[in-house]
């Protein structure tokens, strides 16, 4: 990396960060979205039961930050 | 200052004493994140730190592995928040058990949002929602795929775009000769390990540490306390860390 191509941090960034983040929630629901969850079409499988996530001992794997 | 370590709020009086720490400063996953989350507890003291180094003109370094670390952490906080506008937009197309789960977890978001508190699911749980999303299928679509294309793509983009372009991140590898301008040694993977060995601490990590230990960089952010620990505990010469005030109260 030469010395010209170094980027620099822009002032207030982190308040534009949030602001960016926060206009992009809400997207509707496209079509191809609602036809895969369409009410009349054939049941789905059961839920899957929550084995994994409540496995005694099992190792958390959240990162602690 | 204390030893190596410094306080956000002194970042700026120390530059003026150490010029050479105008070359960048490394920061990791820790303060990126805070950066990237505005209900982070340290975000409004990143927000700061970040102004002060763009006043300085001091760029920001970190590392490819990084990234992997921060999208894992934004992924666990977004699709959640994906889950709730499907539960708000289709939730009448669901089944009653899903409708109830997705509700009770919207429940727990608000709850913590109003609290100014960080909500993120675990892996397992978000397998469980991959699991019975994707029993809802029409033709070659599975609902999880439709979903995560839908309402999860663009806004994993974006975060890490975003962060990348307003931070203006810069990236070292472990192939130094790219970096001849910022590194002093040859970060490896063998020092990496060696960092873990000796600290116990994490390998993205350890990564860091190991190239801020091999660079021309003075300076670290963090709001890792096991970092500011190795880099106290290491002892190299012209190394200091740099940690939020309210975490050296």
């Amino acid at each position: 990396m030469t010395t010209k191509n170094v980027k620099l941090p822009q002032k207030g960034a982190v308040a534009k960060i949030t602001e960016i983040r926060k206009g992009l929630r809400n997207q509707p629901a496209s079509k191809d979205l609602r036809d895969v969850f369409k009410k009349d079409k054939d049941a789905p499988a059961e839920l899957p039961e929550k084995t994994i996530a409540s496995t005694p001992g099992k190792r958390d794997p959240d990162l602690g930050l | 200052m204390n030893g190596v370590t410094g306080r956000f709020s002194e970042l700026a009086s120390f530059v003026q004493l150490h010029p050479a720490s105008k070359l960048g400063c490394l920061l990791d996953t820790s303060i990126l994140f805070s950066a990237s989350y505005d209900l982070d507890t340290f975000n409004s003291e990143t927000a700061k730190v970040i102004d002060c180094l763009a006043e300085l003109q001091i760029p920001i370094y970190t590392t490819y592995n990084v990234r992997s670390e921060f999208l894992e952490l934004h992924r666990r906080i977004i699709i959640p928040e994906c889950l709730i506008d499907f539960l708000e937009d289709l939730g009448k197309t669901l089944k009653p058990e899903l409708v109830l789960d997705l509700t009770s977890m919207r429940t727990q978001l608000r709850k913590a949002n109003a609290e100014g508190k960080l909500f993120r699911i675990q892996d397992q749980k978000i397998k469980f929602y991959r699991a019975a999303l994707a029993s809802y299928r029409n033709g070659a679509h599975d609902g999880w795929a439709a979903f995560c294309k839908n309402y999860l793509h663009e806004k994993i983009a974006k975060v890490w775009e975003t962060a990348v372009e307003l931070l203006g991140l810069n990236f070292i590898g472990l192939r130094s000769d790219e970096h001849d301008s910022v590194l002093s040694g040859h970060p490896s993977w063998q020092g990496t390990t060696d960092l873990v060995g000796r600290f116990g601490i994490g390998s993205v990590d350890a990564l860091i540490l190991d190239v801020f230990f091999n660079s021309k960089f003075l300076l670290l952010l963090t709001s890792d306390r096991d970092m500011a620990y190795c880099i106290e505990t290491a002892k190299y010469p012209n190394r200091f860390v740099f940690l939020p005030d309210s975490l050296t109260k």
